[in-house]
């Protein structure tokens, strides 16, 4: 929850501080531990590591963010359009998710920003391609449990048109688990935005991801700790809160398990 | 419960990663020990195993030009005449020769050399093997400056040259230009691919792409025995693995350590480090067909504002030499003249009158090697200074051949091994206009007196006058700058203290002639 509040927090910051700070080098101070004036120590460039972590969140956490919420509008829309009509068109669009789903999120990813090249843009859009089968799963099943429940029966017994139904009755009934689905699948995003970088087809350098990072530091693990184990821990400790929140999420949300 | 349960896991699966770091770093030290023990038995092992950064690109020598390739082929390969350590030509597979003309060459091979397969070698498969090498595309430019080759009789050669060629006898030497046995060949082009056979101290047993290569001791090597019965060649990519390989024992002998290692493998009682001037140059080639690339005020405000001293004394830690030149000093035709040395201030003035005071946005295109990473990264954060915005691509290392010799890119970070130590072997491929693309010249230069002088440099025989032409080029080099020589490298190897008998050899291609290793 912190490291989400420092993101929103962070991307108001402008530019200045970026230069001067965050990327400026200074090679003579390179891999000094942490110090009073430093408090997680210098990088491989002589680079605060503290202030790259902070810099470092609006990649990983806004990305993921971001990525999983343009997968979420599309994967769930699709599914609940699948889920609705059924029959033909439920099969041709879950069929060619089970297609995307047959190839790991990660290696797809790969697969994506290889074609497309590195770059932002092209991350967020093999992150939110990548989890687009997921959802539209997710509400899927949620949507064909809900559409003949008898208040959806009422609706169309009033003469509610198809697309009423599904996103004014259908949808806020399902929202629920895609929430959950979200919380968890953020954190599987950055883990996937951290892993491209930590092959070198993420965030270009000298911007400041983590997961750059704790691949640009593993050269120095055994000369300096500090370089890998704090990103290290950053990417651990997000992923590990995003999780916690998620299966809180679950378990508030859901019904069954409320006892 | 569920979050507690959670939390325990991940504190248990994160103790026992630092208990499991702990704990091999001990193991290392107690096998350490060990072998000191044993060292007082004066066996000796019949394996020497050796680690690289990467696989063999091809086992066939007039394919395989790669460093990490001739290591393994260059032991199963002879050439026509080698070099010692101070890459001085001695004989090869031609015991003696002559030098006819400016333009012909006369060869006289060894008698009774056998190829592994039994069969002899004769003047037959010289001819073959140097006609092979010119028709293939990956080496021909080591071997081109032949016309032909004449078989005089089973053990003769005359070898003619297109015009006067003075490093004719060193390019004879390139690995590449390995004989190979003619009726294998014709029977099956890819044979040496799968199989090699040749001539040398090794003999091939097999090879598993991405893990390792063994060859096994040639009995009637022509220069003896090798001491050693089999070598191994492992691959581990990572240079930190290759150092942690070398501690614990697990390799005899590891190449290209990276730099923040080398301390540990000169300090450690069991290892030793063995370095050498090596015959790489490090540099920039500017693309001189984009803007504003092709304004040399550009090019030389970038050259003045990088500041390579600062990069070999904290990167590199002093293992290197700033490099003024893309030759090193140590190859025929090196010329030292007054070239441009950092100075910021020098660059934003040469900035500003070539049009551009506030700078401009730039690519800079580099393979995926972590060291080359962070060069190119310093290099952005200097160029920054002066105003100019450099993105780093950081590329797979064909796709990064690939786009560059198309020349996408406005700079690109490269290196170069002056293999045959004479200044023609880099001159021409990177500079000459002739040159664009694959072969080297990647700034697209086209300049009709560097063309004059390095054809100059070639066709003149008197090394006097070749020194000459050299001089007058690198003054040109320095002024039309369409390179940024950064430094030169060393070639540093880690073996075990129980390795006996080996070389440095300047460009990288150690021999495992007398290699031993005690038990």
């Amino acid at each position: 929850m912190i490291s989400i509040t420092t993101t929103i927090i962070d991307v108001v910051t402008d530019n200045r501080v970026y230069d001067t700070y965050v990327i400026s080098q200074n090679l003579v101070m390179r891999l000094k531990g942490p110090s009073a004036e430093h408090i997680f120590g210098l990088d491989e460039f002589g680079r605060d590591i503290f202030l790259r972590m902070l810099w470092g969140t609006r990649y990983s956490l806004f990305l993921g963010a971001i990525g999983i919420l343009a997968s979420t509008i599309v994967g769930g829309t699709l599914g609940a359009i699948a889920g609705f009509y059924g029959n033909a068109i439920d099969n041709i669009v879950m069929r060619f998710m089970d297609i995307l789903l047959a190839i790991p999120s990660i290696l797809l990813a790969i697969a994506i920003v290889a074609a497309l090249g590195p770059g932002l843009v092209n991350i967020l859009i093999a992150i939110a391609i990548s989890y687009i089968p997921t959802f539209a799963r997710v509400v899927r099943a949620k949507v064909m449990s809900i559409k003949d429940q008898e208040f959806i029966e009422a609706a169309r017994a009033v003469g509610a048109s198809d697309a009423r139904i599904i996103f004014k009755y259908i949808i806020p009934n399902s929202l629920a688990p895609i929430i959950v689905q979200a919380t968890l699948g953020v954190a599987g995003a950055i883990l996937s935005i951290a892993g491209l970088s930590f092959l070198g087809l993420g965030i270009q350098p000298p911007m400041p991801e983590w997961g750059a990072m704790l691949s640009n530091a593993r050269t120095y693990i055994r000369d300096a700790w500090h370089i890998t184990v704090i990103p290290g821990l950053g990417i651990m400790l997000t992923i590990l809160s995003l999780n916690l929140v998620g299966d809180g999420l679950r378990d508030a949300l859901d019904p069954r398990l409320k006892n | 419960m569920k979050k507690l349960t959670k939390v325990l896991a991940l504190a248990l699966a994160f103790t026992l990663l630092l208990a499991g770091c702990g704990g091999s770093a001990t193991q290392s030290t107690s096998a350490n020990e060990g072998q000191t023990a044993e060292t007082q038995e004066s066996e000796l092992k019949d394996t020497v195993i050796f680690a690289q950064g990467a696989d063999v690109t091809s086992l066939d020598p007039h394919i395989g030009k790669e460093t990490p390739a001739v290591t393994v082929h260059g032991q199963i390969f002879d050439t026509l005449l080698a070099t010692d350590k101070d890459m001085n030509i001695i004989p090869g597979l031609a015991e003696s020769w002559e030098i006819l003309s400016d333009t012909s060459y006369k060869f006289n091979i060894r008698k009774g050399v056998k190829f592994h397969d039994g069969s002899e070698l004769t003047a037959e498969d010289v001819k073959f093997s140097l006609d092979r090498a010119m028709a293939s595309s990956y080496v021909s430019y080591i071997v081109n400056f032949i016309d032909n080759v004449e078989v005089v009789d089973n053990y003769t050669v005359i070898v003619n040259t297109k015009e006067p060629y003075a490093p004719t006898l060193m390019n004879l030497t390139h690995p590449s230009a390995a004989i190979v046995p003619k009726a294998i060949v014709e029977k099956d082009p890819e044979a040496l691919k799968t199989h090699p056979i040749g001539t040398g101290p090794y003999k091939f047993v097999e090879w598993k792409p991405g893990e390792y290569a063994k060859l096994e001791a040639n009995p009637d090597y022509f220069r003896g025995a090798p001491k050693t019965k089999y070598v191994i060649m492992k691959v581990i990519p990572e240079a930190a693995q290759r150092t942690i390989a070398l501690e614990t024992g697990e390799v005899d002998i590891a190449y290209d350590l990276s730099a923040n290692d080398l301390s540990k493998v000169a300090e450690n009682s069991d290892l030793k480090l063995l370095e050498g001037t090596s015959l790489s140059a490090w540099f920039l080639q500017f693309n001189t067909k984009h803007k504003p690339f092709d304004n040399k005020l550009v090019r030389q405000a970038i050259r003045y504002a990088i500041d390579s001293q600062t990069i070999v004394d904290t990167l590199l830690y002093g293992a290197g030499e700033v490099a003024g030149s893309i030759i090193p000093p140590v190859a025929f035709g090196y010329q030292e003249v007054d070239t441009i040395k950092y100075n910021k201030e020098k660059a934003k003035e040469l900035l500003a009158q070539a049009g551009y005071p506030n700078g401009f946005d730039a690519t800079l295109y580099v393979n995926d090697n972590q060291q080359r990473i962070e060069i190119c990264q310093v290099i952005q954060s200097q160029l920054k200074e002066v105003g100019i915005n450099v993105e780093v691509k950081v590329l797979e290392f064909a796709t990064f051949i690939d786009s560059t010799n198309k020349g996408e890119h406005d700079m690109g970070y490269y290196g170069w091994v002056t293999s045959t130590a004479d200044a023609d072997y880099t001159y021409y491929p990177i500079y000459h206009s002739s040159q664009h693309g694959a072969p080297g010249n990647r700034s697209f230069i086209a300049n009709a007196d560097i063309d004059k002088y390095i054809e100059e440099g070639r066709v003149t025989t008197d090394p006097a006058a070749r020194l000459q032409s050299y001089k007058a080029l690198e003054q040109i080099l320095t002024e039309e700058s369409p390179v940024a020589p950064l430094y030169y490298s060393e070639v540093n190897v880690g073996t075990s203290k129980k390795v006996q008998g080996f070389e440095v050899q300047p460009a990288g291609y150690h021999s495992y002639l007398n290699v031993t290793v005690s038990k």
